[in-house]
C-alpha cells in the first residue's frame, strides 16, 4: 500500500515513520511525504495509476490549503481516496471537505489505532482494485 | 422794569402804536421782497455761472481737439502712404509753422528703426520766436523710450495725453504732449514704428484761460488729472502747487471736496463757499471736466460782485421806505390829538367824582359824535352812582353776617379734611405691606428655583410662608402617576412635623383630591358651611385637627399636574383675597422648583444608567477581544503540542523496546551495568510518560481555550431555563460526589414557575450553568475542608421572570471573592485554584456566552469568606 502524507510539519515524516515501524519494515506500507499542496499535485500527476495512492493531507498549509488541493484533485480524479487530517475541529471545515468528497476526516492529535483501520479498510478495497 | 408808555397820554400811545404796526408790516414785505428776489438773481447768476464754465470748457476743448487733430491725421497718413521720413519730417515743419496752437512736434521711431548704427532717431520741430527749429531728441541724458509721451503711448497702442511737464528733451519750456502711436501696414498686419507727437505750450494755454474774465476778480484754472495746477492768475502756483497742497496749507476742507470731485471727472455749478486765495473774498466755486483729456477746469466767482446790483436796489427801497414811514407819523399824531381834547374834559370830571363830589362839572360836547354820547352817559352815571353807594351801605351789613357763616363751614372742612388723611394713611401701610409681600414673594421664588432638592424646597417654603399669610396649617403633596395618588412630602400643623400620608386619586370626597383632578382652587374662609361647594360631606382629616379656612392650590406646569399645596387655618375668616392672590404665585413658584427637581432626578438616574451600560460595554469588549486572543493562540499551540504528545508516546514505546532488547542480551552485561541501565531506561521511560501526561493537560487547556471561538455556532432554541439549571446543578453535584466522596453540600432551589421557556442556546447556556455552579460546590466544599464541622455548605440557585429579562442567581456560602480579584475572575486564564485543577477559562467562556451571544449580563456580587452570588439575566426578546 503506498501512503502519501501532505503536511507542512517536516516532523511529520519523523513521526510517521516510528509509528509505522512496524509495517513498513514488513513491507506492507510504503509512505512518502510532500510538504505543500503544489508538491502533492505535482507528484500524484506523475503516477501510473494515482487511485492506488491514499493521500493523507493536512488543511492548514502556507501556498494552497488541504482543502483545495482536495477539491482539485476530486475533480480531476474522482476515485482517489483522500483521507484529510487537521487540528481545527472545525464545522465548516468539516462540512466542506466532505462536500469536496473527502473519503475520512480525522483530527489531531491523531488517532492512530483508528487510522490503522481506515487505511486495513483502504487497503482491503485497494486489492479488489489491484484485481482490475 | 417799567412800561414807558403806561403813563404817556392816549394820543401818544396811539400814535406810537400805528406807526409800529406800519414799519412791521412794511419790515416784512421789504425782506420777503429782498429774499425772493436774490434768490432768484442767484439762480440767475448760477446758470450765467453754468454758462460761462461750459462755454470755457468747449472752448478750451476746441483747441485741444484741434491740437489731436494733426498728430493723428500725420500718422494716418505715415501708416497708409508710406511716406520717407524726409516727407513726413517736411510736413510735421508746415504743421509746426501754420498750427498757432502747437509749439512743436516730434516723430519718435523705435531703436535701429531708421538707421541700423542709430539706437536714438527723433527729429522735433519747435516755436523759437517766429521761426521753426529743427533738432534730433534722444541721448544718455534723454532717453525718450522712458518718456512717458512715448512708453505709454507704446503700452497703449492708442493715443494719450501726457500729464503737464516741464520739458528737458527741446522746448525747455511747460508742455503737454499729445502722443499718437505710429504703425505701418503689412499685409493687413500692423508693426508699431514709433509715435508721433505735438506739444502744446502751459502759457499758451494760460493765456487763453486768463482771457476769461469772470466779473472784477473772478477767474478760471486748469487742474491735471492729478490734481496739479496747470494755468492759475498767480503764476508762481503753476506746476508747483496742486488743488490738494492748496487746500492742505491753508486749510479748506471744502476745496479738498472739490479737488476729489474735479479729478474724477465730475461737475458742479451750486454754490460752494470758499474764501478766495489771491483776494481773501468770499467766493463760489464751479467746475467741470475737460473730457479730451482728462483736466478739469475751475471757476472761483466773487460773491459781493455777484451781488453789488441786488443790493444797491435794495439800499435805495430801504431809504424810500424810510421817509414814507415818517411821514405817515406825523399825519398820525395830528389826528390823535383832535380826538382826545374833549376827552380830556371828560376826565377832569371823572376825577371830581372819584373823590365823592357829585355835583362836579361835565363840559359841553360841540359835536354830535362818540364823544357827545360819552358825555351824555357820564351825567347819568354820576346820578346812579350816589344812587348805588346808599344801596352799599346797606348790603355791607348783610356781607358781615354771611361772613360769619363762612367761618363756621370752613371749620366742618378742615375736621373732614382730618379724617381723610387718617383713612389714606391706613391705606399706605396696606399698600406697604403688599410691597413686602410680594418682596418676599420673589426672593422665595428665587432661592425656590435655584436649587433642585426637594428637601431644600420644601424647607425653603416652609420657612418663609408664616410672614405670607397664616399657615397654621401647611402641607405639600405630589402627584404619584404611577400610584393615581398625591403623596404628601410636607405636612406641618402648628409648626409640629405631622405624619406623612398618601390620598388616593380615588378619594373624591377629599378637597387635596378635587383639586387635583379640577385643577382648580379650593378657597374657603368657612368650611363648615362652604365645603357643600366642593364636596358632598366633610371626610375626617388624614391628620390633626380639623380646621376653619384654608385654601387647596393645584401645582401645575406646562398643564401637567406636579402636585398640590395647602394653607389651612383653625380661625374662620382667615384669608382675604390678597392672601389667596399671594399664595397663588408662591403655588407657581412651588411647582416651577418641583418640576424642575423632579427632571433633574430623571436626567440624574438616565445619565447613571448609561454609565453603567457603558462600563458593561467596555468590559464586553475587552472579553470579546481576550476571547478571540485567546482562540488565536490555542491554534498556534495545538500543532507543537500535538508533535510533543505523540513523540512522547513513541519514546514511551521505545523505552520499553530498548528495556526488552537489554533484557534479552542480559548475559553481555555485568550485573551492575545491567542493573544501572534498565534504571536508566526506567527513568526515561517515567519521563516519556510524565511529558506525555502534562502534554494531554496542556491540550485539555488548549480545548478550553478553543471553545471561546466556538461558543457561537449553536441555534437558539425555545428552553425551559428552569428544567435546564435543575439538570445542571444535578450533574455538577454529582460530578463533585465522584471526585471526593468527603463532597457533601445542602442544595437548595428557589424556581420561578411563571418563567415560560425562553430563546437561548441550550448547550452553551449549560454550560455557564455547569461552570458557575461547579465554582460554587468547590468553593463551598474547600471552606468545609477549612472549618469543619462548625460549617454548613450552602448553595442557592433561583431563578425570576423579570418581565422582558430571565434572572439565574447561583449563590453559595463559601469563601467568597477577594475585592482584588472581583475585577478579574471573568479574565481568561485567572484562576484561584491550584495549578492542574482549573484552566481558568470557564467564567471567560461564561462570560462570552451571556453577554456576546445572549446579549445578557453576567454580574458578582460577593463578601470575601462570607458568599458569592452569580446573577445571569438573559433577555426574553432573543
Amino acid at each position: 500500500m503506498k501512503v502519501l502524507v501532505v503536511d507542512d510539519e517536516i516532523d511529520i515524516v519523523s513521526l510517521f515513520k516510528q509509528k509505522f515501524k512496524k509495517e513498513i519494515n514488513a513491507e506492507q506500507a510504503e509512505f512518502y511525504f510532500v510538504h505543500s499542496a503544489e508538491e502533492a499535485i505535482e507528484y500524484i500527476k506523475g503516477l501510473h495509476r494515482p487511485e492506488l495512492v491514499l493521500i493523507l493531507s493536512d488543511i492548514n498549509m502556507p501556498g494552497m490549503n488541504g482543502l483545495e488541493l482536495l477539491k482539485i484533485l476530486k475533480a480531476e480524479i474522482p476515485r482517489l481516496t483522500v483521507f484529510m487530517i487537521t487540528a481545527y475541529d472545525d464545522e465548516n471545515k468539516h462540512r466542506l471537505a466532505m462536500e469536496y468528497g473527502a473519503d475520512k476526516y480525522l483530527t489531531k492529535p491523531i488517532d492512530f489505532e483508528e487510522l490503522k483501520a481506515a487505511m486495513h479498510e483502504f487497503n482491503n478495497a485497494n486489492n479488489n482494485l489491484m484485481m482490475e | 422794569m417799567k412800561n414807558p408808555l403806561r403813563n404817556r397820554g392816549l394820543a401818544f400811545r396811539m400814535a406810537i402804536l400805528i406807526f409800529l404796526s406800519i414799519t412791521l408790516v412794511l419790515a416784512v414785505i421789504y425782506t420777503y421782497m429782498y429774499n425772493s428776489s436774490a434768490t432768484i438773481i442767484k439762480k440767475n447768476i448760477t446758470a450765467n455761472a453754468e454758462n460761462l464754465t461750459r462755454q470755457t470748457v468747449s472752448q478750451i476743448e476746441a483747441v485741444l481737439l484741434s491740437v489731436q487733430k494733426i498728430p493723428s491725421n500725420l500718422a494716418e497718413v505715415i501708416m497708409h502712404h508710406d511716406l520717407s521720413i524726409e516727407e513726413a519730417m517736411q510736413l510735421m515743419q508746415v504743421m509746426v509753422k501754420n498750427n498757432s496752437e502747437v509749439f512743436g512736434m516730434a516723430l519718435a521711431f523705435e531703436p535701429y528703426y531708421v538707421k541700423k548704427d542709430s539706437f536714438y532717431f527723433s527729429p522735433y520741430f519747435y516755436k523759437s520766436g517766429d521761426d521753426v527749429k529743427l533738432m534730433y531728441l534722444g541721448n544718455a541724458e534723454y532717453n525718450y523710450f522712458i518718456m512717458d509721451w512715448y512708453q505709454i503711448t507704446k503700452e497703449l497702442g492708442a493715443p494719450y495725453w501726457t500729464e503737464p511737464y516741464f520739458d528737458e528733451g527741446g522746448g525747455n519750456i511747460l508742455m503737454a504732449t499729445y502722443s499718437c502711436p505710429v504703425f505701418t501696414e503689412r499685409n493687413g498686419a500692423k508693426t508699431f514704428i514709433g509715435v508721433l507727437t505735438a506739444d502744446i505750450s502751459l502759457e499758451w494755454l494760460h493765456e487763453i484761460v486768463s482771457s476769461i474774465k469772470i466779473y472784477k476778480t473772478g477767474y478760471a484754472y486748469l487742474i491735471s488729472k492729478t490734481g496739479k495746477i496747470v494755468t492759475h492768475p498767480i503764476k508762481s502756483m503753476i506746476m508747483n502747487e496742486s488743488i490738494f497742497s492748496l487746500a492742505e496749507e491753508n486749510n479748506f476742507a471744502v476745496l479738498r471736496e472739490v479737488g476729489r470731485q474735479m479729478i474724477r471727472g465730475k461737475e458742479s455749478f451750486a454754490e460752494v463757499e470758499y474764501t478766495n486765495v489771491a483776494t481773501g473774498k468770499k467766493s463760489w466755486l464751479s467746475y467741470a471736466p475737460i473730457k479730451v483729456n482728462g483736466w478739469s477746469l475751475g471757476v472761483v466767482y466773487p460773491v459781493d460782485e455777484m451781488m453789488a446790483d441786488v443790493n444797491n436796489l435794495f439800499m435805495n427801497v430801504f431809504l424810500f421806505g424810510l421817509s414814507g414811514t415818517l411821514v405817515i407819523l406825523l399825519i398820525i399824531v395830528l389826528i390823535s390829538k383832535s380826538i382826545t381834547k374833549p376827552l380830556a374834559g371828560l376826565t377832569n370830571a371823572a376825577v371830581d367824582l372819584t373823590m365823592g363830589n357829585f355835583e362836579a362839572h361835565i363840559p359841553p360836547v360841540k359835536y354830535k359824535d362818540e364823544i357827545a354820547t360819552l358825555s351824555g352817559a357820564f351825567r347819568n352815571m354820576r346820578d346812579r352812582l350816589s344812587k348805588t353807594i346808599n344801596d352799599l351801605r346797606v348790603t355791607s351789613e348783610n356781607l358781615k353776617e354771611s361772613n360769619i357763616k363762612l367761618e363756621e363751614y370752613s371749620q366742618n372742612l378742615e375736621d373732614k379734611v382730618e379724617e381723610r388723611t387718617v383713612e389714606l394713611k391706613e391705606k399706605n401701610e396696606e399698600l406697604d405691606k403688599s410691597f413686602n409681600n410680594i418682596k418676599t414673594l420673589s426672593e422665595l421664588g428665587r432661592k425656590i428655583t435655584s436649587t433642585l432638592k426637594i428637601s431644600d424646597i420644601r424647607e425653603i417654603v416652609y420657612s418663609a410662608v408664616n410672614s405670607l399669610l397664616d399657615a397654621s396649617v401647611f402641607i405639600i403633596m405630589i402627584n404619584n402617576e404611577k400610584e393615581e395618588r398625591l403623596d404628601c412630602i410636607l405636612s406641618m400643623e402648628k409648626s409640629q412635623s405631622l405624619d406623612l400620608f398618601s390620598v388616593s386619586m380615588k378619594e373624591k370626597n377629599r378637597f387635596p383630591v378635587w383639586c387635583a383632578r379640577h385643577k382648580k382652587p379650593v378657597f374657603m374662609n368657612d368650611v363648615d358651611i362652604e365645603f357643600i361647594k366642593y364636596v358632598p360631606f366633610r371626610a375626617a382629616p388624614k391628620a390633626g385637627e380639623y380646621i376653619s379656612s384654608l385654601i387647596y392650590l393645584p401645582l401645575v406646569v406646562e398643564d401637567r399636574l406636579i402636585g398640590v399645596i395647602s394653607a389651612q387655618s383653625f380661625k374662620k375668616n382667615a384669608y382675604s383675597r390678597q392672601d389667596f392672590d399671594i399664595f397663588s404665585n408662591l403655588a407657581n413658584y412651588v411647582a416651577i422648583a418641583i418640576s424642575n427637581a423632579a427632571s433633574y432626578e430623571e436626567i440624574r438616574k438616565a445619565n447613571k444608567e448609561l454609565k453603567d451600560t457603558q462600563a458593561q460595554l467596555i468590559q464586553a469588549e475587552k472579553m470579546a477581544s481576550l476571547g478571540q486572543l485567546t482562540a488565536g493562540i490555542a491554534h498556534e499551540i495545538k500543532n507543537p503540542l500535538n508533535f510533543i504528545n505523540n513523540f512522547a508516546d513513541l519514546s514511551v514505546g521505545l523505552t520499553d523496546e530498548i528495556k526488552e532488547e537489554i533484557e534479552k542480551q542480559v548475559q553481555r552485561f555485568k550485573k551492575e551495568d545491567y542493573e544501572y541501565l534498565i534504571e536508566i531506561v526506567g527513568d526515561l521511560n517515567q519521563n516519556c510518560k510524565k511529558i506525555n501526561e502534562h502534554g494531554r493537560r496542556a491540550d485539555s487547556i488548549v480545548k478550553g481555550m478553543l471553545l471561546h471561538s466556538r461558543g457561537k455556532s449553536g441555534e437558539m432554541q425555545k428552553t425551559d431555563i428552569n428544567a435546564l439549571l435543575a439538570e445542571y446543578v444535578s450533574l455538577a453535584y454529582h460530578g463533585m460526589r465522584a471526585q471526593d466522596t468527603s463532597f457533601n453540600i445542602k442544595l437548595e432551589s428557589d424556581y420561578d414557575n411563571s418563567l415560560a421557556p425562553i430563546n437561548v442556546v441550550p448547550q452553551n447556556i449549560s454550560r455557564v450553568f455547569l461552570n458557575t455552579v461547579n465554582n460554587a460546590c468547590y468553593s463551598t466544599h474547600e471552606k468545609k475542608k477549612e472549618r469543619g464541622d462548625s460549617f454548613d455548605p450552602v448553595v442557592k440557585v433561583s431563578t425570576k421572570d423579570l418581565g422582558n429579562k430571565a434572572e439565574i442567581r447561583i449563590r453559595d456560602n463559601g469563601k467568597g471573592i477577594s475585592k482584588e480579584n472581583l475585577d478579574k475572575i471573568f479574565n481568561p486564564f485567572f484562576t484561584t485554584k491550584p495549578t492542574g485543577k482549573g484552566t481558568g477559562l470557564g467564567l471567560s467562556l461564561s462570560f462570552d456566552i451571556v453577554v456576546q451571544e445572549h446579549r445578557g449580563e453576567l454580574r458578582v456580587e460577593s463578601t470575601e469568606g462570607e458568599f458569592a452570588e452569580f446573577i445571569i439575566t438573559i433577555p426574553k426578546n432573543l
